[in-house]
């Protein structure tokens, strides 16, 4: 017995136990929440922070990407048509053309090519690098075309340039016309490598050395105006974009979650089944008050049209029936008339309403919606064999039919009143999609309304759609 | 205004600061009492106080309501308790039993006439195993398996230490008790 009473005396006395704590740790506690909150509101802006970030770079990266494969494809233009790596002929007959005063050279055109004093009936042609190297003059006898070549194409690879050829100034050809036959190998420019003619016979390797442009062309080109010079890969993206401007249309189809969020609060708060009261009181009601709002099932079924505005922009628009829901716990039905007294439908008689308490079983809030949505989706990833798109979209919806339960604190219960809804609601939406086959294509999405649930402006009502999912959208055709 | 448990909990999951700060005064004061029979010094268990509360806070979502918020607290300031002995390297050592040199006990009940504060002074002297279990069992009320789950330790070790901490403050409230007698009579 005495075990007994010794244990029940401590407890006794160390139930009495009771020590103030030093103000410092409320204020800890305090700061603590508030930091644990903050993070969790922040959280949710770090993702969307982080996703948009994610998205311009991917979409910068392969901005550029494109730029650099233009700078490539631009190199690979007709070279009989660049007037670039074009051989001239050297200033001042550049200004005038058709006009090849005695005695001047044609030669590559080029700003930093400046022929040399040369000796009487000498011809020389001098590039860049042979100035810088020294070569100034040096005799063509003395340079060993093979070897330059294969430096020239050295340097081109290192530099992941297109190959290019060596292009003689051959006076034979340019002024003399001797040699008619067209060439089409490619070219180098003066800056490549000198070559001096030394009035010698050319030659006959030199002969398959070419400026680059047909000879027969030479005399033409300069003296004809310059033509833009063609790209065929214009051409071929023109026809592409041709293609990609179709019109496609389909059906959508989506399934997902919806919830009722206050402000942007979306993970921490909770949200509870709207009151609107001007009779009867919170306090005291501790086991009738209104139920905490739970998420919901949202679908929406309709058609979409999509029209490419560029290769990586596309205007999407969609016509939707949509479905939102939540979820709550109410009590059982009663199908008697009250009245309930709200600010938004003074008096108004009810022919039935839910308990609040007594056996609680899950009901939905349903809201049916009329959408129009109109979205822009930028192509981020260009692959192969995988394509994303990024969709940004805003949309109207019309809320046409619902079933939403508020809580009266008169009588205690739950009862539907449709007027007090918000019923043209505007909507923002993000996410992404890529084609999983021909035809269809998937759409994980999150979106929020920009408008409130009621219409009431209490604070406590301040309540928001948001509705998160995947769509699948099946096209059916193209349209021109 | 009033507001029943329910009520100010509620308030509290809406993010009502002066909820919060109710909920707190409603029980900082017994909850510090539990913290300071689990440790050696008061900064300490004001630590494992201002622990507590931010689990309380934290999971508050989790109290379904069922038996008193007051229970519910109190069970997060014992875990929090424990667990702070268990964090931290001055209470580590001290965690292992030793066998201590037992006292008879008396049939008298020299406990009611200390004050609690009292009493939670020589418990708190205990070795921090013994003052463990102890806490847990004779004013907790947690049974041995409890106990042996909650410590890592066996029910039958947790018997054992139990009995041997209860002999130790049993012989030393009336050592302090009969101390406090003698001074009385000197002061007489």
């Amino acid at each position: 017995m005495r075990a007994n009473e010794f244990e029940k005396n401590v407890q006794q006395k160390m139930n009495e136990l009771e020590l103030s704590p030093h103000e410092e740790v409320w204020q800890e506690v305090e700061r603590r929440i508030r930091k644990e909150k903050k993070r969790r509101g922040t959280f949710f802006w770090l993702i969307l922070v982080g996703l948009l970030l994610g998205g311009a770079t991917v979409t910068l990266f392969s901005l550029n990407k494109k730029n650099k494969s233009d700078v490539i494809v631009a190199s690979k233009k007709d070279p009989g048509n660049d007037r670039d790596t074009k051989p001239t002929i050297n200033s001042p007959v550049e200004n005038k053309p058709g006009t090849i005063p005695p005695g001047k050279e044609i030669t590559p055109k080029n700003e930093e090519t400046n022929l040399p004093e040369t000796p009487a009936g000498k011809r020389t042609e001098t590039t860049t690098n042979a100035k810088k190297t020294g070569q100034k003059g040096k005799n063509e006898s003395q340079v060993s075309i093979p070897t330059k070549l294969k430096q020239v194409k050295q340097k081109h690879k290192r530099n992941r340039m297109e190959p290019i050829t060596p292009a003689v100034k051959d006076e034979h050809v340019s002024i003399q016309k001797k040699d008619t036959m067209p060439t089409v190998e490619p070219v180098i420019t003066g800056n490549d490598f000198l070559i001096q003619n030394n009035n010698k016979t050319p030659d006959t390797s030199a002969k398959h050395i070419d400026t680059g442009i047909r000879k027969d062309e030479k005399q033409e080109d300069l003296t004809a105006p310059v033509k833009e010079p063609v790209d065929t890969t214009t051409v071929i993206s023109k026809s592409n974009d041709k293609k990609e401007k179709k019109r496609e249309w389909g059906f959508i189809v989506q399934g997902g979650i919806s919830n009722n969020v206050k402000g942007l609060h979306f993970f921490e708060s909770r949200v509870y089944a709207s009151a609107l009261a001007v009779t009867g009181s919170s306090s005291g009601l501790s086991s009738r008050e209104p139920a905490l709002l739970r998420p919901g099932v949202s679908f929406s079924a309709g058609v979409y049209t999509a029209q490419p505005l560029s290769a990586k922009l596309r205007l999407n628009a969609d016509l939707t029936y949509a479905y939102l829901s939540t979820r709550m716990r109410v009590g059982s039905r009663i199908d008697t008339s009250a009245m309930s007294t709200n600010p938004n439908s003074l008096d108004l008689q009810i022919s039935r309403f839910y308990r609040s308490s007594g056996n609680l079983s899950p009901i939905s809030n349903r809201f049916h919606f009329l959408s129009l949505e109109t979205q822009l989706s930028w192509r981020i990833i260009d692959r192969d064999k995988f394509t994303l798109f990024w969709d940004n979209g805003v949309s109207y919806k019309w809320l046409f039919a619902s079933r939403v339960f508020h809580y009266d604190w008169g009588f205690r219960g739950y009862y539907e009143d449709p007027r007090l809804l918000t019923h043209h609601h505007v909507f923002i939406s993000t996410g992404l999609s890529f084609p999983v086959s021909r035809r269809t294509t998937i759409h994980p999405f999150a979106e929020y309304s920009l408008t409130r649930v009621m219409r009431h402006n209490r604070d406590s009502l301040r309540t928001h759609f948001t509705n998160y999912g995947v769509r699948l959208k099946i096209s059916m055709g193209n349209r021109k | 205004m009033l507001m029943d448990e329910r009520q100010l909990v509620k308030e509290c999951l809406r993010g009502n600061p002066a909820a919060q700060r109710k909920l707190y005064e409603l029980f900082d004061k017994s909850m510090l009492g539990i913290c300071y029979r689990y440790t050696k010094s008061l900064k300490d268990a004001e630590d494992v106080l201002q622990d507590g509360f931010v689990k309380v806070f934290r999971n508050l979502h989790q109290y379904k309501f069922e038996g008193e918020l007051g229970a519910w607290i109190r069970r997060i300031m014992v875990t929090t308790s424990l667990n702070y002995l268990k964090r931290h390297r001055r209470y580590q050592a001290d965690l292992s039993f030793e066998n201590e040199v037992l006292h008879p006990v008396s049939d008298d009940n020299p406990e009611v006439r200390l004050a609690a504060k009292e009493l939670a002074d020589l418990i708190r002297q205990l070795p921090t195993g013994y003052q463990a279990i102890f806490n847990l069992h004779a004013v907790d009320g947690y049974s041995h398996v409890e106990i042996g789950k909650l410590m890592g330790i066996s029910d039958s070790t947790s018997r054992s230490q139990y009995a041997r901490a209860r002999s130790l403050l049993i012989s030393w409230i009336e050592k302090f008790s009969l101390e406090t007698k003698n001074e009385n009579y000197a002061g007489k």
